[in-house]
């Protein structure tokens, strides 16, 4: 039949395109392809750099890929005349560098590894998480920096020696460029001209964060005539763990060190009196309704509209120049103050912080290594942004233009404000944040040395690797709404052995506990 | 006399000469046709069908640094699946898909046509045009920005229309965090988003009727209404059914950024769908293999779904191909 | 035609309801065109919601105009968009003529295999590499040949090609014209209401074009505009919490809504008037 024919004639068609596309995806995919483009080799000289030293043989181009956050109207690259960073580095380290910004979050996620499957890996990259660098790593595609640790002793030094190299370090090779670990910024804040209009003082324990709060949501601080204005917020359920936290447990399920043993947050002891007090918070009618809806910026949005007394709250969200400005236009009056962490009847802790994710996020690509100048340069990058001059470059620009030292003390001029805000995205081993902070924002340096000195609640989720199979995410979302349902009223708090129980039969609860136990002591965390 | 076989011989020598006779004389007829579709077939082979082998992700442990090739094959094969049916929320992920999507579906198809209608029967032309252009706006907010309306009108701590139920003495309501009323608020924006985008395809098709016919009808002594259901209507079925089809094939879809970005975690047991829980589980640890496992999953049952309705449309006359 | 009491109720009932509907979509367009309007001080004071500003800045345009990237985005997109169109509507039109006959030999099996396309798809990372061997990393063709087809919209244009009477065409072969011609002369002109809209669906999606170009593109003077604003203009709370990062106000936000979305609006006006009746008494008639 003539169809018949046809019919084949076009599948071969088909077939055949088909074939050749496979092949031609094939032939590239898994080949880490060698100077395509994202490199000049050999002693190329950029003639673009107006302001290298162009020294005969420039070195090669370290290009590098980084992650970006995108926001504001920061995070677009100055024009390369004017980025003054990048000229920087490649007139003290002799080199021409390259920053590029593949778009954000999962965005830059996707980007990238799309890019590393058809063959492309960039020189030195940041890894988007933790398993895409598990992967890079056991493709062999990532250079170890073990061999060279003698060669980057500036950066051992910043981070503190080489005991603290462990997290960067996977199945014994240090892949991962370290980096200085971060504190968060989180603290208790509290309108000041509300207290005085109630008569509160400041709380130092949950019962007195509720008295207050009552007060705030039932007195018209506002002094407006009406009954709007909320005791508490944060942004997110997990905004109650400044609360909870303070028990010894955490409204997630956390991987936890007691007495040198793993443990889970949540069988901590005092859950339940945890789970009451959050519940009493939410009877009292003290918190904003919408506290599981929220995220950082509807929160903050309140917070300036007055709506709000107390809450939980990165300070660098609020007391910065400009959402101070913004506060202060709705009401001159306003004023926010911050206190210390409060105390419960385990702990001074307020919010979760996991000590097991202090990895560095960059790396650098195999290939590097196998041309020693390169390598060496990037060496010497490394060392730069952790010595004294290299660090203060991409903290704080240029000197003279952007700051000035007066009495070894690091002061802004007016450019820094105004051109210096793309910086942090150099800050290959990240940088002294305290000083760091208190030095771009001095409006808020208080309130950032007193984050950094508040306790924490201290996690290890980062280190612990989820075996094959196991649901985490459903189990998250399992224990999130059974915690919701505690806390607002819709399950009775003395079931909550029997919603352990659950856990352990339907969600694999104890095969993840098992696993944590088992990584945690591989990976030295506990002796 | 012929043997037999001389006989069947020339028999099939016959058949092949007039074979080949009526190939010719097709080719002669249609020839300029299939020139015409040439550089498409070419298009959809290269760009549609070159990449289709990456299906076979689904059934592997995909590395990414490995390429599709080179990454090893699951154990089993059918792991990924395995991994999503065994999720304590996979019926609850399936069930929430197919009622969001079914929803959608009963609500969403009919008011595009009969925002149609309504602009078409204005007898002031630039009424209807105005409000055209105004029913077709909010399909390019994105669903951020749409958010963000939304919590300026229903927060139930600051929304516009908690103040003013408040105003009047009644009790704010949680429009956004309440599982009751969540599956409302899904359906309702999206018609709100997507009814004056979707008349357009209609207010195409009406104006291709021939307007003899309108006349006719109203030498008939038809009234308008009557013009309306014997008239425009039956010339938009084809639309409607087309629309229906095509919609049904993506039945397990749901309407992923509108629902990750609305969503709150006291209404996910009404919200979250498939696309929703591969996401958080699969793309976020990087397990492409999954979301491609599942990804397969719904392309062969909208697949099948798109089939039997073209052929339940086809009893009508009215199927798509 | 006199008009009877039954058709003021209609007519009434048309206009009201449209009335409706046209407010419930227009009003948060005005929300979003106030705030961006607006002083942030005044959003602020207000609780983010303004429906009518005291009074008119255009601080937040400025503010996104000064973006050096702005304006060759802009013209990145204008051009893909306009060129990408073109493109599109070219080879829908000409893949859906001949799927429009019916005696099409194979005319099933092609319908077949295109619409399995819709259902089917091999997923990011073929379709990159597929790109990437192609040569079009980089090149404004990785924003345009991978969807230059969509099948949805050309499957809408041959249908309305299916409705068109066959004797129109009869008539044209006995005349002595090539389908060529047919095609060009004939069923074209007489499409222009299906073309119009589904180039406007093209247009729409060239202009919110963002994760090919995410993909394909890494020289950022080639950044189409979705590209630039949404750098610009991060929504994500989560990274908001960089300590350095600068927040936009919700006045520039609105501001990019608006600068995206307006001058794609401004085109369907003029889309609208090939909506109009009578397209077809003029072919019959002539």
């Amino acid at each position: 039949m003539k169809k018949s024919g046809f019919k084949k004639m076009v599948a071969t068609f088909l077939l055949l395109c088909m074939l050749i596309s496979m092949t031609a995806g094939c032939s590239k995919s898994g080949e880490q392809s060698s100077g395509q483009g994202s490199k000049e080799d050999g002693k190329s000289m950029s003639s673009k750099d107006s302001s290298t030293n162009s020294k005969a043989g420039t070195e090669s181009d370290a290009k590098k890929i980084k992650i970006e956050l995108v926001t504001g109207d920061s995070v677009v690259l100055p024009p390369e005349d004017d980025n003054f960073i990048n000229q920087a580095l490649n007139e003290a380290l002799d080199l021409d560098l390259t920053l590029t910004i593949m778009g954000a979050g999962d965005d830059y996620s996707t980007a990238l590894n799309t890019r590393i499957s058809g063959g492309e890996v960039p020189d030195m990259f940041a890894v988007p998480n933790k398993q895409s660098f598990q992967q890079y790593a056991d493709s062999g595609l990532l250079m170890s920096l073990t061999p060279y640790l003698d060669k980057i002793k500036p950066v051992v030094e910043w981070v503190g020696g080489e005991d603290h190299l462990n997290p960067n370090i996977y199945k014994g090779e240090m892949y991962r460029v370290p980096k200085k670990g971060q504190r968060p910024y989180s603290i208790w804040n509290i309108r000041k001209d509300w207290m005085d209009a109630v008569d509160a003082e400041i709380p130092k324990t949950p019962e007195d964060v509720l008295e207050v709060a009552k007060k705030f949501a039932f007195e018209d601080p506002d002094g407006n005539g009406k009954d709007d204005t909320f005791g508490f917020s944060a942004s997110g359920f997990g905004g109650l763990d400044a609360i909870v936290n303070t028990y010894g447990g955490s409204l997630g399920n956390h991987v936890i060190i007691r007495d040198n043993e793993v443990n889970s947050s949540i069988l901590q002891p005092k859950m339940k009196d945890a789970l009451k007090m959050c519940k009493e918070f939410i009877d009292a009618g003290v918190v904003d309704p919408d506290l599981t809806a929220n995220n950082s910026d509807t929160l903050r949005d309140k917070l300036v509209q007055g709506k709000v007394g107390m809450t939980f709250y990165e300070c660098s969200g609020l007391y910065k120049k400009m959402f101070m400005d913004q506060v202060l236009a709705v009401n001159p009056n306003a004023k926010w103050i911050w206190f210390d962490n409060i105390q419960g009847p385990e702990s001074a802790d307020n919010e979760t912080l996991d000590v097991s994710d202090v990895a560095g996020r960059w790396v650098i690509s195999k290939e590097v290594e196998e041309d020693k100048e390169k390598r060496d340069r990037i060496l010497d990058l490394l060392n730069y942004v952790v010595s004294k001059e290299g660090l203060n470059l991409v903290s704080y620009g240029i000197e003279g233009r952007h700051y000035n030292i007066e009495n070894e003390k690091i002061v802004p001029t007016e450019q820094m404000s105004k051109e210096c805000d793309f910086l942090w995205a150099y800050q290959i081993c990240f940088r002294d944040d305290l000083p760091y902070c208190q030095t771009k924002f001095p409006e808020a340096k208080d309130a950032f040395a007193s984050a950094h000195e508040a306790d924490r609640y201290e996690i290890y989720d980062e280190a612990v690797d989820i075996p094959d199979g196991l649901h985490k995410s459903d189990m998250d979302k399992y224990i999130t709404d059974n915690m919701i349902k505690f806390v607002y009223g819709e399950r009775p708090v003395d079931e909550y052995d029997n919603f352990i129980q659950e856990l352990k039969d339907s969600f694999q609860f104890d095969e993840y506990m098992e696993a944590a136990k088992s990584q945690m002591k591989e990976k030295g965390y506990i002796k | 006399m012929r043997t037999e076989m001389e006989y069947s011989t020339e028999v099939e020598d016959y058949k092949k000469r007039r074979k080949l006779q009526i190939f010719q004389k097709r080719m002669k007829r249609y020839w300029p046709f299939y020139i015409m579709l040439l550089p498409c077939v070419i298009y959809y082979a290269v760009f549609k069908y070159g990449p289709m082998y990456g299906v076979i992700i689904a059934f592997k442990d995909y590395v990414l640094t490995k390429g599709i090739m080179g990454s090893p094959w699951a154990s089993p094969w059918y792991k990924h699946y395995q991994y999503f049916f065994n999720s304590p929320y996979a019926s609850q992920v399936i069930g929430n898909t197919l009622i969001i999507s079914g929803l959608k579906l009963l609500f969403g198809l009919l008011p595009p046509l009969l925002l149609a209608l309504l602009i078409n029967e204005c007898a002031k032309k630039w009424y209807g045009r105005v409000i055209q252009t105004l029913t077709y706006l909010p399909h390019f907010l994105s669903w951020v920005v749409i958010y963000g309306i939304l919590i300026a009108l229903f927060s139930q701590s600051a929304g516009l229309i908690n103040m003013l139920i408040e105003q009047t003495g009644g009790a704010s309501y949680p429009f956004l965090t309440s599982p009751d009323h969540f599956r409302t608020v899904l359906v309702g924006s999206e018609i709100w988003r997507d009814t004056g985008w979707g008349a357009i395809i209609y207010l195409a098709a009406i104006g291709g009727i021939d307007p003899n016919l309108y006349e006719a009808a109203i030498t008939d002594g038809c009234g308008r209404i009557k013009r309306v259901w014997y008239i425009t209507i039956p010339n938009l079925t084809g639309v409607f059914v087309m629309q229906l089809i095509l919609k049904v094939g993506s039945i397990l879809n749901a309407g992923f950024d509108q629902i990750y970005i609305l969503s709150t975690p006291q209404v996910n047991s009404v919200s979250e769908i498939i696309d929703t829980w591969v996401f958080k589980e699969g793309l976020q640890r990087m397990n492409y293999s999954l979301s491609s496992a599942v990804g397969l999953l719904k392309s062969v049952i909208g697949m099948i779904m798109v089939l039997s309705t073209n052929k339940l449309a086809r009893r009508w006359d009215k199927g798509l191909w | 035609m006199v008009k009877g009491k039954s058709d003021f109720v209609i007519d009434g009932f048309v206009y009201v309801t449209l009335f409706i509907a046209g407010f419930v979509c227009v009003f948060p367009l005005l929300y979003v065109l106030s705030v961006s309007l607006t002083p942030i001080e005044e959003v602020l004071k207000n609780g983010g919601f303004v429906v009518i500003p005291k009074s008119i800045t255009l601080e937040a345009y400025q503010r996104i105009f000064k973006q050096r990237l702005l304006p060759t985005a802009m013209g990145v997109t204008v051009y893909v968009t306009v060129l990408g169109t073109i493109i599109n509507v070219f080879f829908s039109v000409l893949m859906a003529y001949p799927l429009s006959k019916l005696d099409l030999p194979g005319r099933k099996l092609l319908m077949n295999l295109v619409i399995f396309t819709m259902l089917f798809g091999g997923g990011t990372i073929p379709t990159y590499l597929l790109a990437k061997n192609l040569g079009l990393m980089n090149t404004y063709w990785a924003m345009i040949l991978p969807t230059a087809i969509d099948t949805y919209n050309m499957i809408v244009v041959k249908a309305f090609f299916e409705n068109l009477p066959s004797d129109l065409f009869e008539s044209a072969r006995i005349d002595g014209a090539n389908e060529f011609r047919v095609l060009w002369q004939i069923a074209i002109p007489l499409s222009k209401a299906v073309i119009m809209t589904v180039g406007l669906f093209y247009a729409v999606g060239h202009w919110s074009t963002y994760f090919s170009a995410i993909m394909y593109i890494t020289d950022e003077k080639m950044y189409p505009l979705q590209v630039v604003l949404r750098k610009l203009l991060n929504n994500n709370p989560e990274l908001n919490m960089n300590v350095d990062v600068v927040v936009p106000t919700q006045t520039m936000q609105m501001a990019s809504v608006i600068f995206s979305t307006v001058p794609i609006i401004l085109v369907y006006p003029f889309i609208q008037k090939y909506f109009t009746k009578g397209v077809m008494l003029g072919a019959i008639k002539g």
